[in-house]
């Protein structure tokens, strides 16, 4: 078992100078209490800079070296560059592994990574050991593939919610994990070699079969379907790690999204608002368009009473003419020779009366009529054009469009003063940025896309390959000869030796899987405060759900819940791990009520031999961490603050 | 055919298991192949080495 005995820090994060912290050599709990920006996530980034040459940022991004120097050195002494010495034991040994981050030599003032060199060596029993095989023992001690499950904070621990999620891209990498802790590798990579072996020993027996005239053909054409395996599968190899690197990056971006949900949410809302605008201002276009057309008109609609006023009098004045003109018709009729009665009244008229008519006609004017017949037309033209421009003008239709057009342009209005609002809560937010880092995840998703159909396509091709290799086997097979018969006995125990393999793979890992089902329900049921819950049920992912008393699973779970569910897990794979080492938490009690914190601290003992938590004090009150851990708490540090960018490391005595 | 629900089963080593399976299905499999590989893989430091390895423990399993 991998057990930390010291940890010396020089110059790395806040702690400044030379700064050492002690493990004690026997199984416990060690508390380190900080309150924020203090350093405790500076301390697991230490101990993983230590064994894997990096630290990780925001989002499990690798975060710049050049910047975890003490940032008082760097401007007091300019003292750049740091040191982290990190002591051992591993099965039997003892191990110091001391890694450097030193400016290169004539940069006086470095500015970013590129500037610095980073170096290590590592100590076995006081020796220290080569380049290759300090790597190699590295290796062994503690792969970087499984390092999450001994240092990790509550960020890492909420990931595990991808093991239940069937198209996530964490997901199957947390899988891998999982295997690779639990000691799966070797059975693959055993089966990964057999295959290899197989492929050897085909191409061998083809060649075979080439060198003997009666199997020539066959072993033509078994060669270049051989040829055409190995193009295929080292396509299929780039495409795989293509996709998998396509997939990293999609998980990135899609953190970085998530990260930026409340931004995109707002960029998305303004974009809408912009759009509504937009669509609101052709609308209003489109109105006043039609507005200008019944406009022509419209001015009649202002003069309307004066015209009705008009009209009237002019109709007034059409029936006066009408009557004159009657009259002066009827009088002419009566003056006339020869007629003898009234035209009007059929009456007969004397003479003595058509003479006074003929008198008063010739006193009057005879041509009396013809003004008023002149006038009468004009009267008519002007009633016949009032009528027009009082039937053209409708006011009624005119201001509903009016209001129409003011309601969309006060919506208009409104819209533009939320956005006005929403670029104030974003003007300090580099939009080009959002939106690159959308699109880059749009085109992420796209390739991905493209890569599958690819993939399956180069895996259709090789399927299609071994159909057609196995025939000409087959063929070949009917045939003797002792070259090739010795090279088709060696492809055949290769053959069955990767079937067997395989099957001890399938029972090994349905193995695995059950015994972590059942450590990690003991933790659970450890841990819960919930007593109708009753279990933990394992998916092929690894991936836990939890399990009600009545048999049904509980689909949606809490953060707090989560994490208790993370921990139950982790807790199972350090029981059935062949390598085991200590759980360095960092804050992990943040989503936990108070009885969980309690059951998780009197839990910790039970899931590895030694723990180190990095808390605050609201988080875990040094009180509650002594009544729950009783003897199992072997030594408390605090990370007391001498400036901002100063912290001391202290054995805490209080 | 080997079955994981059998009890002896459950809980074998990765060696048990496979060994299990070797008996059952694979008898003419010498045993120490099967034992030979596992150690090769539980500590390979080089790839091409490993390769060299295994063709080198088949051949001398099919007389050569």
């Amino acid at each position: 078992m991998l057990r930390l005995t010291s940890l010396r820090l020089t110059n790395f994060g806040p702690f400044k100078g030379d700064q050492v912290i002690d493990f004690p050599e026997e199984d416990g709990v060690v508390i380190v209490y900080g309150e924020n920006m203090r350093g405790k996530t500076s301390l697991l980034n230490a101990i993983r800079f230590a064994f894997f040459g990096r630290i990780l940022g925001r989002g499990r991004r690798d975060a710049a070296l050049h910047k975890v120097g003490n940032w008082e050195e760097a401007a007091d002494n300019q003292i750049y560059g740091f040191e982290v010495s990190l002591d051992m034991t591993h099965a039997g040994a003892r191990y110091r592994l001391v890694r450097t981050f030193k400016p290169r030599p004539g940069v006086t003032e470095p500015e970013d990574d590129g500037d610095y060199v980073q170096d290590y060596f590592l100590e076995r029993d006081g020796i220290v050991l080569g380049r290759h095989q300090s790597k190699i023992e590295l290796e062994r001690i503690l792969p970087e593939q499984i390092a999450r499950f001994f240092l990790f904070d509550g960020e890492l621990l909420q990931e595990y919610e991808d093991l239940l999620i069937a198209e996530s891209d964490m997901g199957p990498k947390i899988s891998e994990a999982i295997e690779r802790i639990l000691g799966m590798p070797v059975l693959t990579e055993t089966r990964d070699s057999l295959t290899a072996a197989k492929e050897r020993a085909e191409n061998r027996h083809a060649r075979a079969a080439q060198g003997d005239q009666k199997t020539r053909e066959f072993g033509n054409q078994l060669a270049a379907l051989q040829s055409e395996r190995g193009v295929l599968q080292t396509d299929l190899e780039r495409q795989e790690k293509d996709l998998d690197g396509l997939k990293m990056r999609k998980t990135a971006l899609e953190e970085s999204m998530r990260k930026m949900q409340r931004v995109t949410a707002l960029f998305d809302k303004r974009d809408a608002l912009v759009d509504d605008i937009d669509k609101l201002k052709l609308r209003v276009t489109e109105k006043k368009e039609r507005l200008s057309g019944s406009m022509s008109a419209a001015w009649c609609s202002l003069l309307s009473e004066r015209m009705r006023a008009a009209l009237v009098e002019m109709k007034a004045r059409e029936t006066q003419l009408q009557t004159a003109l009657i009259r002066t018709s009827v009088l002419a009729s009566l003056s006339a020779e020869g007629e003898t009665s009234c035209p009007a009244c059929l009456q007969p008229v004397s003479e003595d009366a058509r003479h006074r008519v003929q008198e008063s006609l010739a006193q009057h004017g005879g041509s009396a009529g013809a003004d008023e017949e002149r006038e009468l037309a004009a009267v008519r033209r002007r009633i016949a054009a009032l009528e027009q421009f009082i039937g053209d003008a409708n006011p009624q239709a005119l201001r509903l469009e009016w209001d129409s057009i003011s309601q969309d342009e006060r919506e208009i209005y409104a819209k533009g003063n939320e956005i006005k609002v929403i670029d104030t809560q974003i003007e300090d937010v580099d939009e080009e940025a959002v939106r690159r880092i959308r699109m880059d995840l749009e085109s992420a998703i796209r390739q991905i896309s493209l890569l599958e159909q690819g993939l399956n396509k180069t895996r259709e091709s090789l399927h299609q390959n071994g159909v057609y290799r196995d025939n000409l086997q087959r063929k070949l097979d009917k045939f003797s000869g002792s070259s090739f018969d010795v090279e088709r006995k060696r492809r055949d125990l290769a053959a069955d030796l990767e079937t067997l393999f395989t099957k001890g793979i399938d029972i090994f890992r349905e193995q695995l899987r059950r015994k972590v089902e059942a450590d990690a329900t003991t933790h659970f049921l450890q841990l819960t405060s919930e007593p109708d819950y009753a279990s933990l049920q394992i998916n092929d992912s690894y991936g836990l759900t939890i399990v009600h008393k009545d048999g049904s699973e509980i689909p949606v779970r809490s953060a707090g819940a989560e994490h208790i569910v993370a921990l139950s897990l982790v807790g199972a794979l350090q029981n059935n791990a062949p390598l085991r080492g200590p759980i360095i938490i960092d804050s992990p009690f943040g989503r936990l009520d108070a009885t969980h914190t309690d059951k998780t601290v009197a839990a910790l003992p039970t899931m590895a031999g030694q723990v180190v938590l990095l808390v605050y004090e609201d988080e875990l009150a040094p009180a509650r961490a002594r009544a729950g851990l009783k003897g199992q708490l072997k030594s408390e540090w605090k990370l007391e603050r001498r400036s901002a960018r100063h912290t001391e490391l202290k054995p805490r005595k209080d | 055919m080997a079955d994981i629900n059998d009890r002896k089963l459950r809980d074998a080593s990765i060696s048990e298991v496979l060994e299990r399976i070797r008996a059952e299905e694979f008898p003419h499999i010498d045993r120490e192949v099967v034992r030979e590989l596992l150690r090769l893989h539980a500590d390979p430091d080089d790839a091409d080495d490993l390769d060299r390895a295994v063709d080198d423990l088949i051949f001398a399993r099919t007389g050569d």
